[in-house]
């Protein structure tokens, strides 16, 4: 005749042994305090916090938790995420700058290289459609070119965009060695 | 066509042959107005041939607005390929509006692709010069081309001969219609080329007609 078990005795058995190490459990704790700076990071990127807020929160965020560098998690997270325009990559880098980051103005220069590098591109475009269209003897000031829709574009801002998160990665990786137990 | 001899009209008379008036400007860059239906291009096609003119040849198709009777084929023409046009405007109207109208009229929003868009200002096609009117008022982005040179205005469905287009399709606008009536009035036209019905010639016509819709249509509008 069978044991009945109950749902907790299953789950003791089949736990049994299964302990967390010192170091999985420091690491866990890590990742969690990872995780709250990262999400007050986005919150500022995405305007519901000001700087001052946002760098207040995250030493609020140290102070509770002992021996937590949040600024450093929090650089840590916007040079991996930077996004690569617009008013947020502006915000982002902003952040960095007031959390002491060391490669700010690599990042804006890299960022500023890419942007150069897809207005030129699109311009290039812009003149292979007139080119064409001009070939078919059709031009004018109604004609509204769009480079953007061009494939050859596409390709080569895809090609762009990908060196500069490239490059910006490495920084991100850069600033992580540069900041004791930032990586998560 | 007398007067107009680079101009090849098919006009809609026949509901199994087309559902809206598509012109032909032939020349050393043909101009095609209006493809019309995916599904008549066809037909199109086979009338041009009949007088010795093949799609492929065509430098440019624009589409006077989105509708489909008078834009759809210009997924059928992308793939010949033939570039096509449309202004600016509708282009976003045919992603969100136009949706709804096809869906109302039991269609599936075709997603063509235009490779330039059209605004205010000249059109170069080869030796014709045209003129790109912005006249909303039957959807937000429709446009009348006027040709300077033969005094024509192809209109779309702006006006026809003693009407208007209809603005009860979503992004109509009955008073944005009326004032580009009245724009278009003050052009130098000897003929109207509408996206319906027939063609209206001669200046004297052409001041009727638009008396006409200034005093009965207007006024029902």
């Amino acid at each position: 005749m069978g044991e009945i078990k109950s749902t907790l005795e299953l789950v003791m058995e089949r736990t049994r042994g299964m302990v967390q190490s010192r170091e999985e459990r420091e690491q866990d704790i890590f990742r969690e305090r990872a995780r709250k700076a990262a999400v007050l990071a986005e919150k500022h990127l995405s305007g519901e916090t000001g700087l001052a807020a946002f760098v207040e929160r995250l030493d609020a965020l140290s102070g509770r938790e002992p021996g937590f560098d949040a600024r450093a998690a929090a650089r840590l997270h916007l040079a991996r995420t930077l996004p690569l325009d617009g008013a947020e990559g502006k915000t982002a880098l902003a952040a960095l700058a007031c959390l002491g980051s060391p490669h700010v103005r690599e990042m804006e220069e890299a960022m500023e290289k890419m942007a150069g590098e897809t207005e030129e591109a699109e311009k290039q475009a812009e003149a292979r459609l007139a080119a064409e269209l001009a070939g078919r003897g059709i031009s004018g000031s109604a004609a509204v070119l769009r480079p953007r829709t061009d494939p050859g574009y596409e390709k080569a801002r895809a090609a762009i965009r990908e060196r500069a998160r490239a490059r910006i990665a490495r920084l991100a990786e850069a600033a992580g060695q540069d900041t004791p137990r930032a990586g998560y | 066509m007398a007067g107009l001899d680079n101009l090849m009209a098919f006009i809609w008379r026949d509901p199994r042959a087309n559902n809206c008036n598509t012109y032909l400007i032939d020349g050393r860059a043909p101009l095609l107005i209006d493809p019309g239906h995916s599904a008549f291009i066809e037909n199109i096609a086979g009338r041009m041939e009949e007088s010795g003119f093949n799609l492929p040849r065509l430098a440019l198709a624009v589409c006077t607005h989105g509708h489909p009777d008078h834009a759809e084929g210009a997924e059928v023409l992308a793939e010949i390929p033939v570039p096509v046009a449309i202004h600016e405007t509708e282009e976003p109207c045919l992603k969100d509006m136009a949706r709804l109208f096809y869906t109302s009229q039991g269609q599936t929003a075709p997603e063509p692709r235009f490779d330039f868009l059209l605004r205010e200002g000249d059109l170069m096609v080869g030796d014709n010069t045209f003129e790109v009117l912005h006249t909303p008022g039957h959807t937000p982005g429709s446009i009348c081309l006027y040709w300077p040179a033969e005094k024509a205005l192809f209109t779309g469905d702006l006006l026809f001969e003693e009407g208007v287009g209809r603005t009860d399709f979503p992004g109509g606008d009955a008073l944005a219609l009326k004032e580009s009536v009245r724009r278009v009035q003050s052009l130098d036209i000897e003929w109207i080329l509408p996206g319906h019905g027939e063609i209206i010639q001669g200046r004297e016509a052409v001041r009727e007609n638009f008396d006409f819709i200034g005093r009965f249509i207007f006024s029902t509008m």
